[in-house]
């Protein structure tokens, strides 16, 4: 009897320690996985952050320069590197589109240094030294040349974050994504938020338990697993085929997020009400508050730090989300930053989506550089729905 | 001895299901009512008519009729909301609101349009906290969380709670048996106090404690109330075999 009991003793303690080391396993897994991922995005996309540009001092700069602004610039280096130069092309092709407005812009207010940004395909030379760069041998000498004279600077990539897209990648940026991306959340969170939170609350605490009431329940989850490329059909046969809102807008991309986001709002916003013990409500009713008195004074408060995590977190879902928005036209070329909800706008995911199908080099690290800005945000969003629920965490008696 | 409130043949039904048969039953004012008999013997339905929280269950009936001052209070031309401001409840596990113990005292008089002033509002949380024996522990930190608090704290939170709104009658729903002992006699003690203001009807599982607070008992069995009288006569010499046996602890 004894020896029984001992062996099915070992056997269950070694059942234990297999379970835990599975679970272990697959927790590292995991972390390893979530690792793998963000170190290659960091790898690729750090270079996003960072761009050079050649820094000549006032002095170096020789009088009567060619009115040609491109003509001017070539003149400048030409003269800096005192070698003389075969192709005026081979000067132009390693700067930026911009170089020429930049030195306009400085000859016009000269104050330190002029600064001219280095082309996509010099900057990609700099960065990762590639044996098959699109820059012949004589531009590499030159940049090689301008290096060894040491003005090529390296500086923090300021026009990743100030610009809209552009055709050239050392122009880009997300700022007009970013702004489209703001404006499509708030407007997909100002049309999802009432309608889901009063929905959650007629369901749970108003309407009568019903045939009806299961049906509306059921297929709220139901709605919940939809792909989110159906909604984006929905919104461009419903709001711009039948209503006639303007395509590509934040007003319809909201428009479309919202009926994404509603019913995992208002399963959120259910469960939170929920969690409100009836102790409390009967405690409510028993003070002689009424049935809207109880809801509003007590439960509704009492879940808002749920509502509020439910929210957050289903913002983040809909930050990511990039499929029904190409169906609705939010995939356009946008340079501009939008002015409103009924201006053509991008989002940063379909930016993202956008960049990586470009064939330029440069492109790839943009890509990734914007993917990093996305996942900041989201774990900004993830964090915040974290302390809300944990400041704000009720203890019932 | 004045009537507070009358209970006339009361049934109540769950659905298919009776859990009351026919009980009638007076209350007398300013006095203590005590409720006992086994679990699941009808005590605390019978309790919850007095307020018509019984309204909050789905499918639950309730025929016959109870008076409050000789008024029914199942007429349909009365109000819940105001016959709940008379007749208060203190439920079986202290359940405060997670607010601060002054607002949890100050939420009735609020909703009841009680207090014009700040000044009213904080003299009538003082008072009833006063009354509950709570404000020598709390009167330093009126403003912390309610569920801050000790079981029998929240469960003498309640009670301020409730009788800040000057109920006339305060229906105990076995209000110490989520409580320590040291917490119960404080509890009881508060009951003998105020009964001196208000009528108090008590649903205990303690034959002790029913003798100890009530100057009335009442003993329920199977949805039937099978015994009433002065609390003395019921426990020392009960008519009925039934409560004989209840409270000698035959059964229970």
């Amino acid at each position: 009897m004894i020896d029984h009991k001992n062996r099915s003793f070992r056997r269950r303690h070694w059942r234990d320690r297999v379970f835990r080391r599975v679970a272990v396993g697959c927790v590292g897994f995991a972390l390893l996985a979530l690792l793998t991922l963000l170190s290659s995005l960091i790898a690729q996309g750090w270079g996003a952050f960072v761009s050079y540009s050649v820094e000549i001092q006032a002095q170096d700069i020789p009088p009567n320069l060619p009115s040609s602004d491109r003509a001017a610039v070539v003149a400048i280096i030409t003269s800096f590197l005192q070698t003389p130069v075969t192709s005026k092309q081979d000067v132009i092709r390693l700067f930026g589109a911009d170089a020429g407005s930049q030195l306009v812009a400085w000859l016009k207010q000269p104050q330190g240094p002029l600064r001219l940004r280095l082309s996509d395909d010099a900057d990609m030379v700099l960065k990762h030294s590639y044996q098959d760069s699109p820059l012949k041998p004589e531009q590499r000498k030159i940049l090689n040349d301008l290096r060894d004279l040491g003005v090529v600077r390296q500086h923090f990539n300021i026009t990743f974050f100030t610009s809209g897209d552009s055709r050239e990648p050392e122009l880009v940026g997300i700022y007009s994504a970013l702004v489209g991306s703001l404006l499509t959340l708030a407007t997909a969170f100002v049309m999802a938020f009432p309608i889901g939170v009063m929905t959650a609350i007629y369901l749970t605490e108003y309407a009568k338990p019903s045939a009806w009431r299961t049906w509306v329940e059921i297929n709220i989850n139901n709605l919940a697993a939809v792909p989110s490329i159906v909604f984006g059909l929905l919104g461009l046969s419903l709001f711009i085929q039948f209503l006639g809102w303007p395509r590509s807008t934040p007003l319809v991309g909201g428009a479309v997020l919202a009926l994404i986001i509603l019913p995992t709002l208002v399963i959120a916003t259910t469960a939170a009400l929920k969690s409100v013990p009836t102790s409390i409500r009967m405690a409510a009713l028993a003070m002689g508050a009424s049935k809207t008195q109880m809801v509003f004074h007590h439960v509704v408060p009492y879940s808002i730090p749920g509502i509020m995590t439910g929210s957050i977190l289903s913002m983040a879902h809909i930050l990511g989300e990039t499929a029904p928005l190409l169906l609705i036209g939010m995939v356009a070329f946008i340079v501009d930053v939008p002015g409103g909800i009924t201006e053509a706008a991008t989002t940063l995911p379909v930016q993202i989506f956008l960049w990586s199908e470009s064939p330029e080099r440069a492109f790839a690290e943009k890509t990734a550089g914007a993917i990093l800005v996305l996942l900041v945000f989201l774990l900004i969003m993830n964090a915040v729905a974290i302390v809300l629920r944990h400041r704000h965490q009720k203890t019932w008696s | 001895m004045d009537k507070k409130m009358e209970a006339h043949a009361v049934s109540v039904f769950y659905g298919q299901t009776q859990a009351l048969y026919d009980i009638s039953l007076t209350i007398p004012a300013r006095h203590v009512t005590a409720l006992i008999g086994p679990s699941g013997c009808g005590k605390s339905t019978f309790l919850r008519c007095l307020n018509r929280m019984n309204d909050v269950v789905e499918d639950c009936v309730v025929r016959g009729s109870i008076l409050l001052d000789g008024q029914n209070i199942y007429a349909p031309s009365v109000d819940t909301v105001m016959l709940r401001a008379r007749v208060g409840m203190v439920f079986q596990k202290p359940n405060p609101f997670p607010k601060s113990i002054f607002d949890n005292v100050a939420y009735g008089p609020r909703i009841h349009g009680m207090a014009k002033t700040k000044a009213d509002l904080e003299e009538i949380v003082v008072e009833s906290l006063k009354r509950a024996g709570l404000w020598q522990e709390v009167k330093d930190r009126l403003h912390t969380e309610g569920t801050s608090l000790s079981g029998g704290q929240q469960q003498r939170l309640c009670i301020a709670r409730s009788i800040a709104i000057s109920p006339e009658v305060i229906l105990m729903d076995e209000p110490c048996s989520a409580l320590d002992p040291i917490a119960t006699a404080k509890i009881e003690e508060l009951i003998d106090d105020l009964k001196a203001n208000y009528t108090i009807i008590i649903v205990t599982h303690s034959m002790q404690q029913a003798a100890r607070v009530s100057q009335t008992t009442a003993f329920f069995h199977m949805g039937k109330m099978i015994e009433v009288g002065p609390t003395d006569v019921l426990f020392t010499n009960p008519k009925n075999e039934r409560t004989q046996g209840y409270i000698t602890g035959r059964f229970g």
